[in-house]
């Protein structure tokens, strides 16, 4: 059907002039109560933490960049993968681990095929503190099956990164839509994949990650309190 | 209608069903519970509530606008938006894709609106192998069946039957363990997503500010469905519409806690377009079909526009104490429950589901199940009205309400009928109760015992009472 008729029908139906803006609307998004909460960083980070565990999400923490990199170099040495892969040299990094990656000869996306990899490096946005949950940005070096392949994803994270509510994150999302530079993917994580499609038997690793570590880096440098509002 | 097509019918075949009441009794008590404990954690859960009626009555109310926007947004990006009056021409656009493709085989995550056009037959028939990836929905396709929930679709088998199936499809040395079960599923299927032409989703919700799709999952199976076939289809419901990134905080605490249980969706995927210059990976090709399907229909009917805030959670089904004895199945339609109850019938427009809205015992606990407050017990009640205006009702109960009008209305027509009726139970009642399923009794005493008049009527005892206290 064509999309004019499409549209005309409904407004037909509703009694609208076709296309005609809606009047202004006042509930828009979350109710107040949770959209102005104050938070600290210290709060947002512990909040993630308990959250992203208690969905059997994992958590090292790092206290600063070296700390990051042996942490991976350590996960690479334990998880002994038969392959890895990680995103792009050009892709945004929230720590530099070039030197770890080049030690284990790990394959590169945009240069090598990572369709069969066991073990997937990626860096993310934000974290979500009310939902535990990742937001890894995705496009050019930055690939999406990095880390939808493997059985084990990897994702590193700076503290700085964590807001409240994944409303904070939104905001920030549509700012990048209205300059056009939202990606075409986005991923929001909460955990390893799951199904308890067999008998209500909860189980994890049906297509995505059967874990989820998040090598976190505690760069707190101060307490800002943030809300929704500053960040949109 | 025949006896065979008929909700009673079939709610008699599953009622004789032990394994699938238990696990239907399980599974929705098991949701239900985990949805009553995650939203006292949440707190506000009424405010919530309305914030989520408020954001979908806004939209369905304009929702020609939202559409228009999220469809032009969708087409900067390069996506193909096809708007859809019926299942006919949402089959027939993806005739077209399939064809110019030339494909063979496609990957599906879970999509109801799919189900609602039986996309997978038509498939079928064009010679395309199609694999649903959705463990559940992978289930119930491989022993040819349809989903008996719309969270939890395999919910009506049993492990053994779920490994005899899985080694039918390849699988060998398998155990009933879970753990193996689902090794093996993902195995077998990782090789389909990556030999797949076509990769079909559905949409939980489409955001018009940007014309993104976001996609709610807890296996991340649609991501892999979305991602790795050069050519990515959507199939949603017109009104599946949220105007602004912002909503989309409201449903993404509402669909899950109201779905599962869960505090949150394992898997939030918001597919903005197709491929982007300098992406190396993702479709390459996106085609964004909207179905109309009876859905238009509703909007502007004071009594029904509503059924489109619908965002699909399940929760109605897990609280309906009909839903619970008699599964999806015996629904007989692609939507079970109550939303099924009320929905089939206005989709389909014509004399289908017709019995569905009866199969209700009017309580109202799906309304207060609702996380976008639809009041389902109020569209039951106004569907059997339109139903017995347009037939006429049946004859046989007009004649049996025409009689009870006569009756009731003097009290001397009363006493003699509560003498006869009294008299002519003797035959059939045994302690207290009538069992017999006699003539215009039998629809009562089908299922449960009718109460006998009792030896001596109220305003008998009354009379006497009085007659007593005055002697003494």
């Amino acid at each position: 059907m064509d999309k004019g008729a499409f549209l005309a029908n409904i407004a037909a139906r509703l009694g609208r002039e076709p296309g005609s803006a809606p009047a202004p609307r006042d509930a828009i998004g979350a109710p107040a109560f949770w959209a102005d909460r104050k938070t600290t960083q210290e709060e947002r980070t512990a909040t993630f933490c308990a959250r992203f565990q208690a969905l059997a999400g994992e958590i090292v923490q790092c206290a600063d960049e070296d700390a990051v990199r042996e942490c991976l170099d350590r996960a690479l040495r334990d998880l002994a993968p038969g392959s890895a892969g990680a995103w792009g040299r050009q892709a945004p990094w929230p720590v530099d681990v070039e030197d770890v990656l080049e030690r284990w000869s790990v394959r590169r996306f945009g240069e090598s095929d990572v369709l069969d990899i066991e073990v997937g490096i990626t860096g993310a946005s934000f974290g979500v503190a009310d939902t535990g949950t990742l937001v890894v940005e995705t496009g050019g070096a930055a690939g999406r099956t990095v880390h939808q392949i493997p059985l084990v994803h990897l994702v590193i994270l700076r503290e700085s990164q964590i807001v409240q509510s994944l409303g904070d994150a939104l905001a920030q999302l549509r700012g990048a839509a209205r300059d056009a530079r939202m990606p075409a993917y986005v991923h929001f994580i909460s955990g390893p994949s799951r199904s308890s499609d067999i008998e209500n038997d909860q189980t994890i690793g049906v297509h995505g990650p059967a874990r989820v570590i998040c090598l976190l880096l505690r760069d707190r440098t101060a307490d800002v309190t943030k809300t929704a509002g500053d960040l949109a | 209608m025949s006896a065979q097509s008929s909700v009673r019918h079939r709610a008699n075949i599953a009622l004789r069903d032990d394994f699938l009441r238990g696990a239907v009794h399980f599974t929705t008590d098991r949701l239900r519970n985990r949805k009553q404990a995650v939203t006292e954690d949440f707190g506000n859960w009424e405010a919530w509530r309305d914030r989520g009626e408020a954001i979908r009555r806004h939209t369905i109310e304009h929702l020609d606008f939202y559409l228009a926007q999220f469809a032009d947004n969708l087409e900067r990006l390069g996506a193909h938006v096809h708007f859809c009056a019926n299942a006919n021409e949402a089959l027939a656009v993806v005739t077209d894709i399939v064809r110019d493709k030339a494909a063979r085989r496609v990957v599906k995550s879970k999509s109801m609106v799919t189900e609602e056009v039986h996309l997978n037959h038509h498939l079928e028939q064009l010679g395309v192998q199609v694999i649903e990836t959705d463990l559940g929905e992978y289930i119930v396709q491989l022993a040819h069946e349809t989903p008996s929930h719309i969270i939890i679709p395999a919910i009506h088998k049993t492990r053994e039957q779920i490994k005899a199936l899985f080694e039918q499809d390849g699988g060998q040395n398998l155990t009933t363990e879970t753990r193996d079960l689902v090794a093996f599923a993902r195995r077998r299927l990782r090789e389909m997503y990556l030999t797949a032409d076509i990769g079909i989703t559905g949409c939980n919700f489409g955001i018009a500010e940007t014309g993104s799709i976001a996609l709610f999952t807890n296996e991340g199976n649609a991501d892999l469905v979305a991602n790795l076939p050069k050519t990515h289809i959507v199939f949603m419901g017109m009104e599946r519409v949220l105007p602004t990134l912002a909503d989309l905080e409201v449903f993404a605490h509402l669909l899950p806690k109201s779905a599962t249980g869960q505090n949150t969706i394992t898997y939030l995927s918001m597919i903005t377009g197709p491929r982007r210059p300098g992406d190396k990976d993702g479709a390459e090709e996106m085609h964004v079909i909207i179905l109309d399907n009876g859905r238009s229909r509703q909007l502007g009917d004071p009594d029904f526009q509503a059924v489109l805030h619908c965002i699909r959670c399940g929760a109605c089904l897990n609280v309906c104490p009909v839903y619970r004895q008699i599964g999806g199945h015996a629904y007989g339609s692609v939507y079970p429950g109550p939303i099924g109850a009320v929905l089939s019938p206005l989709l389909e427009g014509g004399e289908a589901y017709q019995d569905l809205p009866y199969a209700s015992s009017l309580c109202g606990a799906c309304y207060e199940a609702c996380p976008v407050k639809i009041p389902l017990h109020d569209m039951l009640v106004k569907e059997r009205q339109r139903f017995v205006a347009k037939t006429g009702g049946k004859t046989g109960e007009k004649a049996a309400f025409a009689a009870y009008r006569v009756t009731f209305a003097d009290h001397r027509r009363y006493l003699r009928a509560i003498r006869i009726a009294r008299r002519l139970q003797g035959a059939f009642a045994r302690d207290g109760v009538i069992q017999a399923k006699i003539g215009p009794l039998a629809g009562w005493t089908g299922a449960r015992d009718f109460p006998a008049l009792g030896d001596v009527t109220f305003r008998e005892w009354w009379i006497a009472r009085k007659r007593g206290t005055k002697r003494g």
